[in-house]
């Protein structure tokens, strides 16, 4: 008895006390709630202004070029057409500039994936005269402008007979360290024991790198590789100073030159934007979550 | 000394494509031609062309100005972008992509679509602006509006990469303190003026950096965009470098001279950085 | 002859010492201990025998072959690691046959081995797992798996228990004695835990700033302790050392200091006639040396009677801790747990002085000294 009452008198404490919360928190859900529609509303609003531009050029590309300058303005095609894209593809080596950008992209990802892993291992666990000397050097390098070595780093590549082919493109961008920089920080973040380990277990130290070390970092891999190949499909100033035949254009370069007319082909051009940002998104719309670490990690290098 | 057998790929092209240009961006500093004639030495001619030369001013003078219209708003943009998407947490991740996808686009093809909204005839812009009354302005081909036009451009493109960074730094801040401070009785925006501003302000110096590191190499815009102009208002420094390389005879040394000029700016914004790093770590 | 080696052994990192000199055999099918606070470089001397540090002097032979300059792997040692280092990418089986796959064992006998080798420690029904989805004990059992696959001349463990909870760390202690009586390979195993080294060593080490600092077996050293850190780092409480000088008075020696006057019995005073007297001495005296006594009936031999007051009392079930203050000094009596005793109360405390220890200025035991 004595039991039942002292827990009726618990509970009872508890409803109260409840119920004393709740008239408090009652006008505060309300202000939070109205604090929740007004983020919503900012964010829709960035999301629907950062989308407009894509919608624009996407709607343009429907339309006859002559409809361009309709008054009023169509903002949504009345007679959609594909013309612009078939010129396009018909009129301009579309495929073999995205094959380009493609064969340079994937190439200089691949290697530096496979450098860049190798280095920072040396960096992130080994001991060895100089590293740290070495390691303030690729520091000091680690921003040097693609800019400022422009002027040198042509001419090189014309004396190794390097421009228009594709390892005039894909040779200079793997000096960057950065991936270096990052390989190093995730490898680090590893338990030396378990290289220990597996040296004790009979491992080489190739062995230990490519049968431990790499499997384990392997979405540390991933940021890099996506970093990289970002940074290359997005490239601009290196292609275009080094591809003077269209057929070695990549896709940015490629893009411009359909502008390089007397009278510009607005239509045309506006199918080329679309068609140059169409495969970076869809490969973004599987890997979203690496793409967003990569660019990030690549800013932190952290 | 299985170490150097490590490092040995990156340092063939590290040394091949970074440390040899860098080197061989010096000696030509002091020489003339390269490109179509062979170099000639001319002592320091090119550094002295490079001091009195009005384009090069102009051309610092645009960048700066782009910086300075570009980077605070779009970290004021993805500051408030990232404390919106921090606070909605988990339903954020289809904003988080939205915001994104600008980033992804490849700056010259961003410079074209951007061709699309400024455009004085049917640019999106001049037409919304035309929806409310406003006459059309001429954004690329005013001296005034050019630089703030490429600017909104890089705002375009960048936010939703800062909102992320910012999102991430916000999400790493450590939760105690903001419970602390609750039961302290701090209201949000004091949780927000003590708490979030103090404990950011590393990365926001961080990314101040960074961003300029990046920004001040401004190109690809500017070069689809506008090739300069109008009467040189949107001249940068690294479109004046290529231009000065391959289209302006003769410039090479002069080119060189600017390029070393640029390298030993953003060495010094590096070294800035390697010390935020160190102090972070 | 698995037989462990060091020969004046010593390990710098630029200008700071991590072990100095030691000089050291492990016999085989012992099961030796290395004991001693974090820092003390037991950890350094197993890693040097594993060949994960360089040496820096001296020579380490293992099976009578000087190994300074031998690969880890070919050195013949597995090794049991604090965070276990299991792979974590591979499941139970891949990480207890990774060692025989990289030392190029023949496929049929990996199999057979890795299923010997994870049978003995019951992992059958996880070889399939990845150790994330295993518990801290399983996983210690895999990284067990994995050193005794390869049936090495030594095993190597380094701290092997201290991620276990307290009951499983005891049950596992029991597992790995077993383990040795049946396998009897010569072991080296580092702890900070003095239980573990009493309970498991067939003899202990104890080390301090990279200096070995006594050898024996673990009631040897814990009886016979040769200087005050050896002494206060085993046992629990820790042992009560006072310091204080030493008088003649008459026949008889008396250790003084402000707080206590106590008379010396005929065995300590022979090993302090190898002292200075009237030089700076400690007394040791273990807790379960002294007896508390409420009512002046307690006497035994070779006691000495003090009169304290209760400061603390901590029952810990099977024991209780009693703290009381003889002027400035404090004492810990270790008594029978259901003594009457409060703190503030006035009671006597009687020293067993049979087993005092009585240490030199600088700090080393006369017994042992002499």
């Amino acid at each position: 008895m004595a039991i039942e009452t002292e827990f009726n008198e618990l509970v009872g404490e508890q409803t109260a006390t409840r119920a004393a919360r709740q008239a408090v928190a009652r006008p505060m859900l309300r202000a939070s709630s109205i604090y929740l529609l007004v983020t919503y509303a900012v964010l829709v609003v960035a999301g629907f202004v950062a989308m407009v531009p894509f919608l624009y050029v996407i709607s343009t590309s429907l339309k006859e070029t002559i409809a361009l300058f309709h008054y009023p303005p169509e903002w949504i095609p009345h007679e959609p057409t594909l013309v612009n894209y078939k010129d396009l593809i018909r009129e301009h080596p579309w495929l073999r500039w995205t094959l380009n950008s493609f064969i340079v992209a994937a190439s200089v990802t691949v290697i530096k994936v496979v450098i860049d892993s190798m280095a920072g291992y040396a960096f992130a666990k080994m001991r060895f005269p100089g590293k740290d000397a070495l390691f303030l050097l690729v520091l000091l390098t680690l921003m040097v402008p693609f800019a400022a070595t422009l002027l040198p780093l042509y001419i090189i590549v014309r004396e190794l007979h390097l421009t228009n082919n594709y390892l005039g493109l894909i040779l200079p961008p793997l000096a960057s360290p950065i991936g270096i920089f990052m390989m190093r920080s995730f490898i680090e973040s590893l338990p030396n024991d378990l290289e220990n380990a597996a040296r004790l277990d009979g491992c080489s130290e190739l062995q230990v790198y490519r049968r431990v070390i790499l499997p384990l970092i392997r979405p540390g891999l991933v940021v890099l590789g996506v970093f990289t190949f970002m940074n290359q499909w997005t490239s601009y100033l290196w292609p275009l100073v080094i591809g003077t035949k269209a057929e070695m254009f990549t896709l940015t370069v490629g893009v411009q030159s359909l502008r390089s007319l007397f009278t510009v082909n607005w239509g045309i051009l506006s199918a080329g934007a679309v068609m140059s940002m169409l495969p970076l998104v869809i490969v973004f719309i599987f890997l979203q979550r690496y793409f967003i670490a990569g660019s990030i990690a690549g800013a932190l290098k952290e | 000394m299985t170490a150097y057998g490590f490092l040995l790929p990156s340092a063939v092209f590290f040394v091949a494509f970074l440390l040899v240009p860098v080197g061989y961006l010096f000696y030509l500093t002091f020489h003339n031609g390269g490109i179509i004639t062979p170099a000639e030495y001319v002592a320091f001619d090119n550094w002295r062309k490079l001091w009195g030369n009005d384009l090069v001013v102009t051309a610092i003078k645009n960048t700066a100005w782009y910086c300075l219209i570009a980077i605070p708003s779009v970290f004021a943009i993805g500051m408030v972008l990232a404390l919106c998407l921090q606070r909605i947490g988990r339903g954020g991740s289809f904003f988080r992509s939205l915001l994104y996808v600008p980033t992804l686009t490849p700056y010259a093809v961003a410079a074209l679509i951007w061709l699309f909204i400024v455009q004085r005839d049917f640019g999106a812009l001049n037409m919304t602006l035309d929806l409310f009354g406003f006459g059309p302005r001429n954004w690329l081909g005013d001296t005034g509006l050019v630089i703030p036009s490429i600017a909104m451009l890089e705002v375009w493109r960048g936010v939703g990469f800062w909102t992320l960074l910012f999102l991430a730094a916000l999400l790493a801040l450590p939760k105690e303190l903001y419970q602390a401070a609750t039961i302290d009785g701090a209201s949000a925006w004091r949780r927000f003026i003590h708490i979030t501003l103090p404990l950011m302000r590393p990365t926001f110096f961080f990314a101040v950096v960074m961003a300029t590191i990046w920004n001040f190499q401004l190109f690809d815009s500017v070069s689809i965009l506008t090739d300069g102009g109008p009467a040189n208002a949107s001249v940068t420094v690294v479109w004046y470098i290529y231009k000065a390389m391959f289209q302006f005879n003769d410039q090479t040394g002069f080119a060189a001279a600017l390029s070393f000029l640029l390298l030993l700016f953003i060495l010094v914004l590096t070294m800035v950085e390697i010390r935020l790093l160190r102090r972070r770590n | 002859m698995a037989r462990v080696e060091f020969v004046d052994v010593s390990k710098r990192y630029g200008e700071a010492g991590a072990v100095n000199g030691a000089s050291l055999t492990v016999e085989d099918h012992e099961f030796l201990v290395l004991l001693g606070p974090s820092g003390c470089g037991k950890s350094t001397l197993l890693k040097m025998v594993a060949g994960l540090e360089d040496v820096t002097e001296g020579e380490i032979y293992i099976e009578d072959r000087l190994v300074n300059y031998v690969r880890p792997a070919e050195r013949n040692v597995a090794m049991v690691f604090q965070n276990y280092a299991l792979y974590p990418h591979m499941t139970v089986y891949d990480n207890i046959a990774f060692p025989l796959k990289m030392t190029g064992v023949p496929k049929q006998q990996i199999r057979e081995r890795t299923l010997r080798a994870a049978g003995a420690l019951g992992l059958e029904p996880f070889l399939e797992r990845r150790p994330e989805h295993l518990s801290g004990g399983q996983r210690q059992r895999v990284a067990l798996g994995r050193a005794i696959v390869r049936e090495p001349a030594v095993f190597l463990m380094d701290e092997p228990l201290s991620n276990l909870d307290a009951q499983l760390r005891v049950q596992t202690r029991e597992e790995l004695l077993k383990l040795h009586a049946r396998l009897q390979t010569t072991t080296i195993y580092v702890t900070h835990d003095q239980i573990e080294a009493m309970t498991m060593g067939h003899r202990i080490v104890v080390m301090r700033s990279g200096v070995i600092q006594q050898v024996g077996k673990p009631q040897d050293v814990y009886d016979n302790p040769v200087n005050t850190f050896v002494a206060a780092f085993l046992g629990s409480p820790r042992i009560n050392l006072h310091t204080g000088r030493l008088r003649a008075e008459g026949d008889a020696l008396l250790f003084a200091n402000e707080d206590v006057t106590i008379p010396l019995p005929d065995r300590l005073v022979r090993q302090a006639r190898a002292a200075v007297v009237d030089g700076e001495t400690a007394l040791g005296v273990r807790p379960e040396d002294i007896a508390v006594d409420l009512n002046g009936r307690v006497s035994v031999g070779e006691s000495v009677r003090l009169s304290a007051t209760v400061a603390l009392v901590e029952p810990v079930g099977s024991d209780l801790y009693v703290n009381a203050t003889t002027g400035g000094a404090t004492w810990m009596a270790r008594t029978d747990p259901r003594l009457p005793v409060i703190p503030g109360q006035q009671v006597g405390l009687v020293l067993n002085l049979a087993n005092a220890k009585l240490f030199g200025a600088d700090g080393r035991n006369l017994a042992v000294a002499s």
